[in-house]
């Protein structure tokens, strides 16, 4: 266990030694900014810091931004090791490929949930600066569920850039198709929401927020525990392919 | 086998000059219906630097990944200081020091991070540790800078050391001279003569330097399309062949030379070269003087008496067949 957790220490070093690791964090701390200024210029009224940082962080406001900083920053975690070669270095240790493997995929979650985390903080700072500080039950209860939904919708799209990024070693590819996907995969249910298979579409479950109280869920008929049993099976499915490639692969 | 494990331990704790630390047994790659490698199978002792010779597309490369295990082994098995690679890898890694091709770090870190790194994934590796190795490789002084700033000789060095980290049993080396300069190349001889000697470890190098191996390695296994095609012991102090040599002879008449040679009966003939006026000969080192004196009584001209040297280059193309490196 503990030399799991210096794996993973390893793994978060590679991503925080460069300086580029400092711009999803710019970009969110802007975010919040912006989003806070706007707001206020539109004249919405806020009772609260917590009720701003309530809406500032759901999935149709920051819920645009972070996945795609998420899957920028991961796209390459693997693909780089075998470009600039680091992977021969890595394998040839007293470390099995599946604990190698692994210990990537849990720095990548950390790195979400510090995102997130950073992103929460953020728009609870512009909404005091702006409102002032407080808040009802509800604001905290839907800041709470956002961060979750948020962190299952971040975690499903950079799980599949995490295997495309191990299928196809090029992190320009993976970017390219990750990006596509969460751009387009919307759209493509939509179009295809008359069938009933739709349902059972990545796509259409990755947004938990469509079963929050006043939502309509994509597909008639979709429930929260069916899109969470969809998710699941898909995450396992993408982990699947990705270790059972990363093990059996010659690198040459 | 568990005989041989304790006879194993038993030469660890006398530190046994003839350990073996590396044996690969009948190991073949086969991609595609296609032998890579074929049934290979040779070894190497503590303390040892073991050549691996073979012109390009020979298999060395395969080898070298098949050893630890960046590729795996279509049959037969590698054994690492007792433990079988394809059976407990991590048990027989464990054992293995290595730079393949060239020595590959995260450019961005400083070159203390990047063996901080490897201290963290291997267990106990101390921080005294580390200021050992940098110290053999000479690099103390630039630990605290970045990798993507330093020469290609310094990432080598800096290779040793990731490589040496853990004391390894053995060192495995894949075309470790690389684009070093000559003196790069000489200094890196140096420091694995002195690995070999002062830590007894046994080490494994793949080249197509062929003068570079026959300074270096005290044994070289050749290998041509995937087999092996011999092993030969490289004597360093030249002794072994004292008693009987070659020589080269340049002289005024090669037909009166021959036939006095005939006639002192202590040396045969190699071969004549009458326009050139050369001669080749062999016979026992304590016969040239007699050699010599003998010519001159019967009125041949010495111009040149020279030894003729079989080089290793010179036997690497006997084995591999001159012809396909055309």
């Amino acid at each position: 266990m503990r030399s799991f957790s210096r794996l993973v220490l390893n793994e978060w070093l590679k991503l925080f030694k460069r300086s580029s690791i400092l711009v999803p964090y710019v970009i969110l701390a802007a975010y919040a900014a912006i989003f806070g200024y706007a707001v206020f210029k539109m004249g919405s009224e806020f009772g609260s810091g917590a009720e701003f940082a309530a809406l500032a962080i759901g999935m149709s406001s920051a819920g645009q931004v972070l996945p795609l900083l998420a899957i920028i920053t991961m796209a390459g975690m693997v693909s780089k090791e075998y470009r600039m070669g680091t992977i021969k270095l890595l394998l040839i240790r007293a470390h099995s490929r599946n604990k190698i493997l692994a210990s990537k995929y849990t720095a990548a979650l950390l790195f979400i949930i510090s995102l997130i985390l950073f992103t929460a903080v953020a728009v609870l700072v512009t909404g005091t600066v702006v409102y002032g500080w407080g808040g009802e039950a509800a604001h905290w209860n839907e800041i709470g569920r956002s961060m979750l939904f948020m962190f299952i919708y971040t975690t499903v799209y950079v799980t599949l850039t995490f295997m495309i990024d191990i299928l196809t070693k090029s992190s320009g590819v993976t970017v390219g198709i990750a990006l596509f996907c969460v751009m387009m995969g919307g759209l493509a249910t939509l179009l295809l929401s008359k069938y009933s298979f739709a349902k059972f579409i990545l796509f259409a479950n990755t947004d938990l927020s469509q079963f929050n109280a006043g939502n309509e869920p994509m597909i008639p008929g979709m429930t929260l525990p069916f899109s969470v049993s969809v998710l699941i099976v898909y995450v396992a499915l993408f982990l699947l392919a990705s270790f059972v490639t990363f093990r059996k692969r010659d690198v040459s | 086998m568990v005989d041989m494990n304790k006879r194993n331990s038993a030469a660890e704790a006398r530190s046994d000059r003839n350990e073996t630390v590396l044996q690969l047994d009948n190991v073949s790659k086969i991609i595609g219906g296609k032998k890579l490698v074929n049934g290979l199978s040779f070894e190497v002792k503590s303390g040892e630097i073991v050549g691996l010779l073979g012109p390009n597309g020979a298999g060395k490369t395969t080898t070298i990944r098949m050893i630890v295990g960046l590729i795996g082994m279509s049959e037969g098995d590698v054994r690492i200081g007792g433990s079988s690679v394809s059976k407990s890898f991590e048990a027989a890694i464990r054992h293995i020091g290595a730079i393949i091709e060239n020595p590959e770090f995260y450019p961005y870190m400083t070159g203390l991070d990047n063996l901080k790194q490897f201290q963290r994934m291997t267990e106990g590796v101390s921080e005294e540790r580390i200021r050992e190795v940098t110290a053999l490789v000479g690099l103390q002084d630039a630990m605290n800078k970045k990798v993507k700033a330093y020469s290609l000789g310094m990432r080598q060095r800096l290779g040793i050391a990731q490589a040496l980290l853990h004391k390894p049993k053995v060192l495995i080396l894949d075309e470790p001279t690389n684009g070093l300069d000559p003196a790069g190349i000489r200094e890196m001889r140096d420091y694995l003569k002195l690995i070999a000697d002062k830590e007894r470890i046994g080490i494994l190098v793949s080249s197509h330097m062929l003068s570079e191996m026959e300074l270096m390695c005290s044994r070289v296994v050749v290998i041509q399309e995937g087999k092996l095609i011999a092993v030969r012991s490289i004597n360093h102090n030249g002794s072994e062949e004292k008693s009987s040599m070659s020589l080269s002879l340049e002289v005024t008449d090669v037909e009166l030379a021959s036939r006095t040679l005939a006639a002192l009966n202590k040396a045969e003939l190699l071969s004549k070269d009458a326009d050139r006026g050369m001669l080749a000969v062999k016979l026992k080192h304590e016969d040239i003087p007699s050699l010599v004196k003998a010519l001159t009584d019967a009125g041949v001209g010495l111009y040149r008496l020279e030894e003729i040297k079989s080089s290793l280059e010179d036997e690497f193309m006997k084995w591999t067949g001159a012809n396909r490196s055309a």
